[in-house]
């Protein structure tokens, strides 16, 4: 068995999903092969990289751009993600002392199966912690038993020690590979709500090319991915949507929300190739570019970008070390199943 | 009740089982016999799934290694049989800093003679730092086109809590086995 690298199981709440640690480029944990109640959902999910432009002035990070990216092959003065033991402090000591790094992946990552409650369905929660510089980022996937996919990402550790009073964004990147009940026969679809008469107030488009997509409240919109042969008890193509609910906007260094793209490999267009000039370009002009083939279907890959303003607390809560802040999105699945009440289960097993 | 795993994912069981320790040893040989490398760095090896439609995927192994002289980074495609079934530079690719990179880089910056004080000062640790790219100065342009591995080591004074204090940084170039420079913060440099 190696420290790193190798997949591992993990089961409950309806769900079989295995996940890994690669260290030897920095990304972080990954999710592999995630099945829903027998049926493939997800071959692959990571959250490999995040962009982060300071206000300026700063001498750190470095000029011209002021703006680190983190994790799978940093660029720009960032750091990659450092796999800490899941027992190490939300506080700069992991920064100064490597005790606190995992030596082995099983150090690092929790796996939980909770039971459904009064108020929400069961979980299979998958979880651990990074050291990025001076900060730490938590990566969390969540699975319950409903279907529904919780990704989400934490940040923690301490302020920049050479600018604690600058504010600063954090962008986000996961890489989402859906396959719905298998692979090869998917499309993508945006979803826009235009106005409350019927027929037409609502409607999903179909999309005919690869390309960048924005998050647009106005018109609740909405992003899924739909396999074309494959279809729920009640006739329903199955299909998992992703709603972006976004706290931040973009700017020159993150400039999009969702990007379609399809499959070449599990080691081509994983980001590390995103950020060599500080900004994530390369998702549209190197990676988003060709035509999706909306009669048959195609092997869909999505990029999806969240992002976080932090003003920092220097002088009070966040002098020491920074309470962990999460923020994330759902992948829902819209036609995948049809739920039973008496299939919610009390049982974590 | 379980989640119970597809049939696509139960095909997939005997690609996936750990690495093994002789199966990941004989990678790396393979590896750097096929590179022939100067002063080979071995950033480690691990596993490598791709999809393959309608079948199963191969078990395969990548292994990272770089060459320190000029800094060359490689990545080897293992197959099942041992056989190295590609090798390709990675030029772009920046590895994480490997145990050794570190401890080499601490030890020629703290004997340089700008940090050596400052960095044995009680309370002042060092910390690594992926030194930046993106310096638009003549000399970093000319730089650029001469890869090295070039390593920073930040120094902090951690004994306030509350209050880490930047003291001196270095970056130093583990292909050339010097310090490229020092920057001391301490007069807000």
């Amino acid at each position: 068995m190696a420290l790193f690298g190798d997949y591992h199981l993990a089961t409950g709440a309806n769900w079989s999903v295995y996940w890994r640690i690669s260290q030897l480029k920095g990304g972080g944990l990954e999710v592999w092969w995630a099945d829903f109640k027998g049926r493939r959902v997800l071959w692959r999910g990571t959250q490999p990289f995040a962009i982060v432009p300071y206000h300026r002035p700063v001498s750190e990070p470095p000029p011209p751009e002021h703006t680190y990216k983190d994790g799978l092959n940093q660029q720009c003065g960032g750091a990659p993600f450092t796999a800490l033991k899941h027992t190490a402090p939300n506080s700069i000591a992991p920064w100064q002392n490597s005790a606190y790094h995992a030596a082995v992946d099983t150090e690092a990552v929790v796996v939980d199966a909770e039971p459904a409650d009064d108020f929400g369905p069961a979980t299979l929660r998958i979880v651990a912690k990074f050291q990025c510089g001076w900060y730490q980022y938590v990566h969390r996937w969540e699975f319950d038993s409903e279907g529904v996919i919780h990704a989400a990402l934490g940040m923690g550790g301490a302020l920049n020690p050479y600018a604690k009073k600058k504010a600063h964004v954090h962008h986000m990147y996961f890489r989402i590979d859906l396959d719905i009940d298998g692979y090869g026969t998917d499309v993508f679809e945006v979803f826009d709500h235009s106005s409350f008469n019927d027929p037409g107030g609502d409607g999903w488009t179909t999309m005919p090319a690869q390309g960048k997509f924005v998050a647009n409240p106005p018109t609740a919109r909405k992003f899924r991915v739909r396999d074309l042969t494959s279809a729920s008890a009640l006739g329903a193509l199955r299909g998992y949507e992703i709603e972006l609910p976004q706290s931040a906007g973009l700017d020159a260094h993150s400039t999009g929300d969702i990007w379609a793209t399809v499959y070449r490999g599990d080691s081509v267009q994983q980001g590390a190739d995103v950020g060599l000039d500080c900004t994530d370009n390369a998702l549209q002009n190197v990676y988003a570019q060709g035509p999706l083939d909306t009669a048959n279907g195609s092997d869909i890959v999505l990029w999806i970008a969240i992002r976080h303003h932090h003003e920092a607390r220097w002088d009070a809560e966040e002098a020491e070390y920074l309470p962990y802040h999460y923020e994330e999105f759902h992948i829902a699945p819209r036609g995948f199943e049809v739920l039973r009440v008496r299939d919610q289960i009390s049982q974590p097993g | 009740m379980n989640g119970p795993m597809s049939s696509l994912t139960e095909q997939l069981a005997e690609v996936i089982v750990p690495l093994e320790e002789a199966e990941e040893r004989r990678a790396v040989e393979a590896a750097l016999t096929h590179l022939d490398l100067h002063r080979p760095v071995v950033y480690g090896a691990e596993l490598r799934i791709e999809k393959r439609r309608g079948g199963v995927p191969d078990r395969q192994v990548t292994v990272l290694v770089a060459d320190l002289d000029g800094f060359s980074v490689y990545e080897a495609v293992i197959a099942e049989d041992g056989t190295v079934a590609e090798a390709i530079q990675q030029p772009q690719l920046v590895p994480p800093f490997a145990a050794e990179e570190i401890a080499e880089a601490t030890v020629l910056a703290r004997s340089h003679p700008e940090a050596a004080e400052t960095a044995r000062r009680w309370g002042v640790r060092p910390t690594v730092f992926y030194p930046s790219t993106h310096d638009n100065s003549e000399k970093a342009g000319e730089e650029r086109h001469r890869p090295r591995r070039r390593v920073g080591i930040h120094f902090l004074d951690f004994s306030d809590p509350t209050a880490t204090v930047p003291v001196i940084s270095a970056v130093v170039d583990l292909t050339g086995r010097v310090v490229e420079s020092v920057e001391d913060h301490q007069d807000g440099g």
